[in-house]
């Protein structure tokens, strides 16, 4: 894809500050004018002419006041090697070694590549998370609690993508291979593997006794990813949020509009049986097991016993319904012969 | 809505500093990418002040870092091949041409090159609406406008700043793509 000059109604470069709002923006994910006028400090008209100028060139959407790229406005960002700067900065902070932060990297890569949308929603996410969760005394311990929490949101969205992408559940192998992990140590991916596993413990919790087991960053968290999404498409509630989040007098109250809505959507959504749309951990919990029972009769028993019609085998074989059928019927027969 | 001011973490603080010394190189770098203009008009020793423009654009975008052109520089009389021919193989090789038609029959000139595909979608006209009446404005106006890059019209020499301000801002909208798309405009 390239950029079109008929469709390049203004120059941007003739202003630093309009590619400065340009990167800020996907950093964010998504943000209001009012967040950038406080977070980088420009004027307020000359903010409104450089909105004007990216929105007019399409490098922009508007959805009730919240600021997000667009297709084309990410081939600004590339054009202006400026991918670099807005990945590593995510976890410039934190403290992952330098083969892991490489590998972080690459995975970022990755998924702003090939799912840009679900990208900046994670971004949003990490903008809400960060904020909730500052504290100016970075002890080590905070940062290492900072760099799980970073890994297990990044993680998790990457992880339920290749999910669907492979029409199956997500292994930590396949996994560290599809992003180019293979070439690390467990060692080296330190945050990486905790993460997998914080998010394999939250998969296992299916009734609300598991729930209440968890300690309470631990609750936090999963009501986060169980929700984020839901909240990420929520504008009025996110503008509501806005309005409390940068006053730190009110962030208390920022805080307890979000966690008051993460909690209501919790009840509604976690505590009744799952439904097979319900896939925040799904498909970790299921790879899990698979993983733990590693043999191809456990596997193929394992699939049975999950699958409830011949569409899911469809999926799971990645065969038509009369191939999945006249396999089953094979399957039966040598099974009955046997026996 | 006000949001009370905002000091940033240091973090932020640092992302923000690396991003805005990231633009501004990269934005030195696009400043060095030519745009090749060919600028058609009155010769530079016509006492219209249209001609004078061309010059004068001539010069400033060279000292932008353009290459900037007149056909009468690039003809070769001696080379037994026709002038529009030759004017044809240079419009070619530029990024963009601008045309500055003076007259009504120079504006019927264009006719030669607004429907040749090779050119069109690189030709930016100008045309002075004090020949709006004729049929050769009329006749380039109804093709050009939507066979050309762009078509601009400009009541008389007191409207020659939008000539001037289109062809820079038109320039440098293509020195932006060749720089996004590392080269490539069309």
């Amino acid at each position: 894809m390239k950029m079109n000059l008929s469709e390049y109604y203004e120059s941007i470069l003739q202003d630093e500050m309009i590619a400065i709002v340009l990167a800020w923006i996907e950093k964010s994910g998504s943000i209001t004018e009012e967040e950038i006028l406080h977070e980088i400090g420009l004027g307020k008209h000359h903010l409104k002419e450089i909105v004007l100028k990216l929105y007019r060139n399409q490098f922009i959407t508007v959805a009730n006041d919240f600021l997000t790229i667009s297709e084309q406005g990410k081939l600004v960002i590339d054009g202006l090697n400026l991918t670099e700067e807005i990945i590593n900065g995510s976890f410039s902070n934190l403290a992952f070694k330098n083969k892991e932060r490489s590998f972080i990297s690459n995975s970022i890569h990755w998924y702003r590549n090939n799912y840009y949308h679900q990208y900046l929603n994670t971004f949003t996410s990490l903008k809400y998370w960060n904020r909730f969760h500052h504290k100016k005394e970075g002890s080590n311990k905070e940062s290492e609690k900072k760099s799980l929490d970073y890994s297990v949101i990044i993680f998790h969205d990457i992880l339920q993508l290749i999910s669907e992408e492979q029409n199956y559940g997500a292994t930590l192998d396949n996994i560290l291979a599809h992003l180019g992990g293979l070439k690390y140590s467990h060692e080296e991916l330190d945050y990486t593997n905790k993460a997998y596993y914080f998010l394999i413990n939250l998969a296992n919790i299916n009734d609300k006794e598991k729930f209440d087991e968890l300690d309470n960053s631990s609750k936090e968290m999963y009501a986060f990813l169980k929700c984020k999404n839901i909240f990420n498409s929520d504008y009025h509630k996110q503008k509501e949020l806005v309005e409390y989040l940068y006053d730190k007098k009110s962030l208390s109250k920022a805080k307890s509009i979000f966690w008051k809505y993460n909690t209501d959507k919790l009840h509604f959504e976690h505590f009744l049986p799952r439904s097979s749309k319900d896939t925040t951990f799904n498909f970790l919990g299921e790879n899990h097991r698979v993983r733990q029972n590693n043999t191809l009769l456990d596997e193929f028993v394992f699939i049975m016993d999950n699958a409830s019609s011949i569409s899911d085998l469809c999926i799971i074989f990645n065969k038509s319904p009369e191939e999945t059928l006249g396999l089953l019927a094979r399957l039966s027969m040598k099974i009955d012969g046997i026996l | 809505m006000g949001l009370p001011a905002l000091s940033l973490e240091p973090e932020a603080r640092s992302l923000l500093e690396n991003i805005k010394q990231k633009v501004s190189n990269e934005i030195e770098k696009s400043k060095k990418i030519p745009v090749s203009v060919l600028l058609w008009g009155p010769a530079p020793d016509d006492p219209s002040e249209i001609a004078q423009l061309r010059v004068k654009l001539r010069s400033e975008l060279t000292a932008c870092g353009h290459l900037a052109q007149f056909s009468e520089e690039l003809i070769e009389t001696e080379s037994g091949v026709s002038i529009k021919t030759q004017q044809l193989i240079h419009a070619q090789q530029f990024d963009m041409v601008v045309s500055m038609p003076c007259t009504p029959g120079s504006i019927g000139e264009l006719h030669d090159f607004i429907s040749d595909n090779r050119i069109n979608k690189k030709l930016l006209v100008f045309l002075n609406e004090d020949f709006q009446y004729g049929y050769q404005f009329q006749s380039v106006v109804a093709t050009s406008s939507y066979l050309t890059y762009k078509t601009i019209t400009y009541k008389g020499y007191g409207e020659l700043h939008i000539v001037e301000e289109s062809v820079t801002s038109e320039i440098q909208k293509i020195r932006e793509i060749k720089y996004f798309n590392q080269g490539r405009w069309i």
